[in-house]
């Protein structure tokens, strides 16, 4: 699967997520060069990701930074 | 050298860490090894392998998961509380214990790798207070930047 992802640094949240199949890997880059012409235009510094990842729980395993907060990336690993 | 795409790959210690950078040694020919882990950059640990594939560069992270939660919760902390905190800047006390993290952590992971039980169990207790220590300072700053 494939991840476009707008995140707001300043709030640490997703603003907007669409998923793209891996087989959609043009409309994916075609959508993310939209998102970032829009976000241009409207002065917004969100931060603009495409990721790909088998699953969402892959994804969110290699790139929790944009789903956790900072209180569950702050409490102790377990070792 | 300028990546073009990149890869991330969590492993569960330094042993598979060492031994999926072996592995990438193995299948491409042309690639930079950079090693962070002895050598950290302010307290990010990790192994980046720069490879060549169809004239294209790919950065791969190869990180452990105590590297990598580490590395989440310092880019996470540069999202929402101060951007400097990446490159070592920021509330000093944050900083200080982010480092003294990452050294706890590396430290951990090593008497993992070598079996000295007796050094484990003293790092883990360390490792936990420091942690337990970063939380309340994170809720500080946090507190003092609303």
């Amino acid at each position: 699967m494939i991840f476009l992802i707008e995140y707001d640094r300043d709030s640490g949240r997703i603003v907007t997520k669409k998923t793209f199949s891996d087989s959609e890997r043009e409309a994916a880059y075609e959508s993310r060069l939209q998102l970032e012409l829009d976000l241009k235009l409207k002065d917004l510094k969100n931060e603009v990701v495409l990721l790909q990842a088998a699953t969402e729980e892959a994804l969110r395993r290699t790139h929790g930074r944009y789903f956790k907060d900072l209180t569950e990336l702050s409490a102790a690993p377990a070792i | 050298m300028q990546d073009i795409a990149g890869c991330r790959i969590v492993v569960q210690d330094l042993v598979a860490q060492d031994e999926v950078v072996h592995k990438l040694k193995s299948v491409f020919d042309n690639l930079e090894v950079d090693d962070r882990r002895e050598r950290p950059s302010h307290g990010y640990r990790a192994v980046h392998v720069i490879l060549e594939k169809r004239g294209k560069l790919i950065e791969v992270q190869v990180r452990t998961k105590l590297q990598h939660a580490w590395a989440e919760l310092s880019q996470k902390l540069s999202d929402v509380v101060d951007g400097a905190i990446k490159y070592g800047g920021g509330d000093e006390e944050l900083v200080s214990l982010l480092s003294t993290t990452s050294n706890l952590t590396m430290d951990w992971e090593l008497t993992v790798k070598t079996r000295d039980h007796g050094k484990m169990l003293e790092t883990s207790q360390r490792l936990f207070e420091v942690q337990e220590r970063l939380a309340e300072v994170v809720r500080r700053v946090r507190e003092a930047k609303r």
